[in-house]
């Protein structure tokens, strides 16, 4: 069937592309002016220090070698060790994941809660002043910077109202949903807007349409419109943007994680980064990439689905 | 004959504009069952317009102004919402059936929510009814057809969709928007077979709007000529093409070309036609028009019977002059 071989010519190509992206990350080591190894091991390192971390990351070798032995390492699940800890990259990143997880899946689910209901409201009432006040509430969202977000909602919510807690991941499932709330709604603070906009400007669209007319003409409910029609539509302006906002929900994470000091991934690189600790600063950036390619995979797939002549081309 | 509908000072209003501007009416419409009723103008005339607004389905800044709407109910004419009429007393196809159809949903399903929202049953029940009226408006093959996305059918047989869509309604009536503006020629014909079928056959009760004379002589039993918003002219069709009273019909009928006269060339109406908010005092044809006189200029003529025929109303201060 058509959709079956664009699926899999979709998970082909993105072979070359994890190819690429391992090639990038392995180069970010070299990248850095000057000497790696002695980046790594601070002016203070002695001679030999900075041999033996050069020895330690195979520096020494020439790049398609590391290259290749990179890729291999990290199929077996080998992405290093800490250059400041010891520890395994990989046990790193398992015991810095779920944090990070939870709040992007639980900022997603309430991004996309949000940005529906409220574009839905903003496009049935178009023009009128319940509409504009949305827009103003969303452009308010697209300017204000998120660690400030972050920041006013522990200010004006978390420390008043003492409800929720201000920082850490808690220890029992119970604790981990309820240290995610805030987190989590900065994250939908910094996504959403561009996401309200662009399913407003998709229904306000969708309602011109003859086929909306014409359903009207046959009888239909305004609510059967949006649900059994409009809905498909919208769902594929809301997969696309997930897969384009990808990035900025990244970074939105990391910062969120920062100002409410949540033990994830971001927070992670950013202390790696500080310790110019680069097999873990590789490790985060090779699953993040790694996570960015299977959003964007998972949104071509569900969109074949929703859109019959996608897979045409 | 009974009558099915009748709508009485129809009028389309612009929503947002300081002073009332009206782009169509007030005008007067009625139908009978089983008859079919031809709406013809040039683009803008508001023949469109006067069509949406009987199911109230005007597009955005414009609203329906005033106008009672009767329908037959139990033998009697009852005014009725316009909202209420919508799939279940009145059906509509639409000028454009490559849009009129949710490109994200297979045909079968269109038609089957369609018949589910009237009807009542299951969605089983719902595809096997969308496959007999698939099959009753001629889509060859039904039972695959049904299961085809809109973008995998030809414009005709898409216009076949949205006709059995409009069919699912069971409705008397079924308004017809430009059907055949944007299919080829012989597509054309074959749409027209079909809903003159359904008309003779079924007993639908017909209004189509086109700007199309050729195709309106053949389908239409009375006419209405709308210029600037307003009817006219109006009476039967074979009154209309014979004997047409109006200076615009006239000129209408002078433009038309004619196969049996390859001599001469067609004449047109001088001008174009004035926007909404421009609508000149008097007559609005006045203008454009080779025999208004002052009192056209001055008072609007109102749409009357003629002395010679009483079931044609023409709008004109010089009916029955020489000419």
């Amino acid at each position: 069937m058509d959709r079956g071989r664009f699926i899999i010519r979709r998970l082909l190509q993105t072979i070359p592309l994890l190819a690429g992206i391992m090639l990038l990350v392995l180069l970010l080591l070299h990248v850095v002016p000057g000497d790696p190894a002695r980046a790594i091991g601070g002016i203070s390192a002695s001679e030999e220090q900075v041999d033996q971390i050069r020895e330690e990351l195979g520096l020494n070798r020439s790049l398609p070698v590391q290259y290749v032995s990179y890729v291999g390492n990290a199929l077996r699940g080998d992405l290093g060790r800490s250059t400041r800890s010891g520890r395994t990259v990989t046990s790193i990143i398992a015991d810095r994941l779920a944090p990070t997880a939870l709040l992007l899946a639980c900022g997603m689910i309430l991004s996309i809660a949000l940005s529906s209901v409220i574009a839905v409201i903003s496009a049935r009432n178009k023009d009128s002043a319940l509409d504009f006040a949305l827009i103003g509430v969303t452009v308010a969202g697209i300017s204000i910077p998120t660690f400030w977000a972050g920041l006013m909602l522990i200010l004006l919510i978390a420390l008043p109202t003492g409800l929720f807690p201000i920082n850490g991941f808690g220890d029992t499932p119970l604790e981990n949903l309820h240290s995610i709330v805030l987190p989590a709604l900065t994250f939908a603070i910094a996504i959403s807007p561009v996401m309200i906009r662009a399913l407003r400007a998709k229904l306000v669209d969708l309602y011109r349409q003859d086929f909306v007319m014409m359903s009207r003409a046959a009888g239909l409910s305004e609510n059967a419109i949006l649900y059994r029609h409009l809905s498909r539509h919208a769902a594929i302006t809301l997969v696309t943007m997930i897969s384009v906002q990808v990035g900025p929900m990244i970074f939105v994470s990391v910062v969120s994680e920062k100002t409410y000091a949540r033990p994830g991934l971001g927070e992670a690189l950013v202390n790696a980064v500080s310790q110019r600790d680069f097999p873990v600063i590789q490790g985060i950036t090779l699953v993040t990439a790694l996570f960015v390619t299977a959003v964007h995979l998972t949104a071509d797939i569900v969109i074949s689905f929703l859109n019959p002549w996608m897979t045409l081309k | 004959m009974t009558r099915i509908l009748e709508i009485a000072d129809l009028r389309v209003d612009l929503s947002r504009a300081e002073r009332r501007v009206s782009p169509v009416g007030p005008v007067d419409l009625w139908l009978d069952a089983g008859e079919c009723l031809g709406i013809v103008g040039e683009s803008g005339s508001g023949k469109s317009l006067t069509l949406k607004a009987i199911l109230d389905l005007l597009p955005d800044g414009l609203t329906r102004g005033t106008g009672t709407q009767k329908i037959a109910q139990g033998g009697r004419l009852v005014p009725t919402d316009p909202r209420s009429l919508r799939g279940a007393k009145i059906s509509m196809i639409s000028q454009e059936p490559a849009a009129a159809l949710d490109p994200l949903m297979r045909i079968g399903d269109l038609i089957g929510e369609i018949v589910r929202h009237h009807s009542g049953c299951s969605w089983a029940e719902a595809r096997l009814r969308a496959v007999d009226l698939l099959r009753r408006v001629g889509v060859p093959d039904p039972e695959t057809r049904a299961r085809f996305w809109p973008h995998e059918l030809s414009g005709g047989l898409k216009q076949r969709v949205v006709i059995s869509m409009a069919l699912a309604c069971q409705s008397d009536m079924l308004l017809c928007d430009e059907p055949t503006t944007a299919l080829d020629v012989t597509i054309q014909a074959q749409i027209v077979d079909l809903l003159r079928d359904l008309q003779v056959n079924d007993g639908l009760g017909l209004i189509f709007v086109t700007h199309d004379l050729a195709l309106i002589r053949q389908i239409a039993d009375r006419i209405c000529i709308m210029y600037a918003g307003l009817i006219v002219e109006t009476g039967p069709s074979s009154e209309i093409f014979s004997n047409p009273q109006h200076p615009y019909t006239r000129a209408l009928l002078a433009a038309l070309p004619d196969i049996e006269q390859s001599e001469g060339r067609l004449v047109p109406i001088e001008g174009t036609p004035p926007a909404p908010t421009a609508f000149p005092q008097g007559c609005r044809f006045g203008p454009r028009c080779p025999r208004a006189s002052d009192v056209c200029r001055q008072t609007a003529p109102a749409l009357l019977a003629t002395e010679d025929a009483q079931d044609v109303k023409v709008a004109c201060h010089h009916t029955g002059d020489v000419t």
